[in-house]
């Protein structure tokens, strides 16, 4: 491999390696990918800018690279540069997991409560998703179990092809291509919000409305979550 | 994508997708290629004589059965399959074993089995079907004798003079400077053509039983999943005939868009093509017959 060659593959894998890290320590991985991941790729990226300063400074002899190693460059630019957020609802192809979450078991996630008759925990975001069906079954079997429960959840506003609002939460089991829809529909006022918007919403479980509902009683707009995607840890 | 701003919304969600397909594979594609490297230096060629032995007849399902007992993503068993092959284990076992443990490993059918809560017979489905697949690749490709042309390719100048991590070095950043550029490929092939489907295909397809089994073992193909994840997403399915779901489950692990450029990256176009197609057709017969039977 000649001189320049090498450098240059040594560059684009140590530009590769800096970028794993980068996206880690910032957190936009999470726009990506499950926090689980964060430390891996600070290790994995280390190593790869280890092989790029092996390569450069030639402690690693190689006999060629493959011209596939310029599709590096693409990452490179996305990650540093481009730096996609995270889905959003207008997403096109995504799959909506509320279909097959009714459940014969619930349980009630308590810190997702508040107000009377809740615990005084704070709120996790697990919350929207267990309650997308296994509380909406509850809503329909023990109605007097809900009664007066207030629930505060946080999500993106959207609003259906039917015109139905929603709040949308997207579940994430390794990366954002395995991304699953979770959707709770809004009965009630929602305000100026926009789809797309971040919202917290107060309000109360709501057997009437379409599986699962919430009947608002707030709505207050607030910044992106650090963390924008649901994940399994949370079940 | 009528107007501007569907597509400006396509471009951001291609954007996100390549992006995270891009950083969830590459963990696991180093992790490969430092074992792969450590299978290369540090493992001296007779263990895996005594380990697998020459006998491609017994080696095959020995090798399977071990990858279903290691929990291995694909990006880091394509590399392992190569170095393995390179150290002298047969070229069908070394696949079987690459292809057994993402699509067997106990966390796939755990996850499986979490997916699917309440219904143990997709679990068992997915081993079966899964396991019968990667028989018939390993089965095809022992009776072919169908070796990638490594020994050519393999033998530069990390010799046994430098010192072992040198040559740890050499052989992972070898392994990986061949493998993470089609790793990115995939990953925008994989993005662009999950953006470009039709929102509406799905439901339409999903009414007609032949159609519906063609349709998610394209869209396995095409969305190149890890299969630890794939069982959540078949499960959202709901439309789908449960042997169209198995469909999409067995053959993610074994072939996708991803899968098939590290194929070609590490065992050549021959080669390559002789997996993806005989774990095409094994892993869609062997879903249809276990289907049938299980589901």
């Amino acid at each position: 491999m000649n001189r320049w060659w090498r450098v240059g593959t040594g560059l684009l894998l140590a530009a590769l390696g800096v970028a794993m890290i980068v996206v880690a320590i910032t957190g936009d991985s999470l726009f990506y990918v499950r926090d689980v991941m964060t430390l891996p790729l600070v290790i994995s990226g280390g190593f790869v800018a280890v092989l790029g300063v092996a390569t450069i400074t030639g402690t690693v002899a190689v006999e060629h690279a493959p011209r596939s190693l310029a599709f590096v460059a693409l990452a490179v630019v996305f990650i540093l540069v481009v730096r996609p957020g995270p889905l959003s609802v207008e997403a096109g192809i995504t799959f909506d997991a509320e279909a097959r979450r009714v459940q014969s078991h619930f349980e009630i996630p308590r810190d997702a409560l508040v107000g009377a008759g809740a615990s005084s925990g704070s709120v996790r975001d697990h919350a929207i998703e267990l309650h997308a069906g296994q509380i909406w079954f509850g809503v329909q079997q023990y109605p007097d179990v809900f009664d007066e429960v207030a629930i505060r959840m946080i999500g993106q506003f959207d609003i259906t092809d039917e015109g139905d609002d929603v709040l949308v939460r997207f579940r994430i089991t390794c990366c954002a291509a395995d991304a699953l829809r979770v959707t709770i529909h809004l009965a009630g006022a929602t305000g100026d919000v926009q789809p797309g918007d971040w919202i917290e919403v107060y309000g109360q479980w709501d057997g009437d409305v379409e599986l699962p509902g919430l009947r608002v009683t707030e709505v207050a707009k607030i910044d992106m979550p650090e963390r924008p995607y649901l994940t399994r840890s949370d079940d | 994508m009528g107007d501007d701003g569907a597509v400006g919304s396509d471009l951001d969600e291609w954007s996100t997708l390549f992006t995270a397909m891009v950083l969830q594979a590459l963990p696991f594609l180093v992790l490969g290629v430092v074992l792969s490297a450590a299978i290369a230096v540090l493992v001296p060629v007779r263990v895996w004589s005594w380990l697998l032995g020459r006998r491609t007849v017994v080696a095959v399902p020995v090798a399977a059965a071990c990858g279903a007992l290691v929990p291995g993503c694909e990006c880091t068993t394509v590399p392992i399959a190569g170095r393995l092959t390179e150290r002298g284990v047969p070229f069908a076992a070394a696949m079987s074993f690459a292809l057994a443990s993402p699509a067997l490993n106990p966390i796939v059918l755990l996850a499986t089995a979490a997916a699917f809560a309440g219904r143990p017979s997709m679990v068992v489905a997915r081993f079966v079907a899964s396991f019968l697949a990667v028989m018939v690749v390993g089965t095809y490709l022992a009776a072919t004798g169908i070796q990638p042309p490594y020994r050519a390719r393999h033998h530069h100048d990390h010799g046994d003079d430098a010192g072992v991590l040198r040559r740890l070095l050499g052989a992972a950043q070898h392994d990986f400077s061949h493998t993470a550029g089609l790793v990115v490929l995939g990953a925008g092939l994989a993005a662009s053509l999950r953006v470009l489907l039709p929102d509406d295909l799905l439901p339409r397809l999903a009414e007609h039983p032949a159609a519906a089994v063609a349709a998610l073992v394209v869209l396995a193909i095409v969305m190149a999943l890890c299969s630890e994840s794939d069982a959540f997403v078949a499960a959202s399915f709901v439309a789908f005939p449960s042997v169209a779901v198995l469909a999409f489950m067995v053959v993610g692990p074994l072939v996708d868009l991803r899968l098939l450029l590290m194929y070609r990256a590490s065992f050549g176009t021959r080669a390559a093509l002789a997996i993806g197609g005989f774990a095409l057709l094994g892993a869609v017969a062997a879903t249809v017959l276990v289907g049938r039977v299980l589901l």
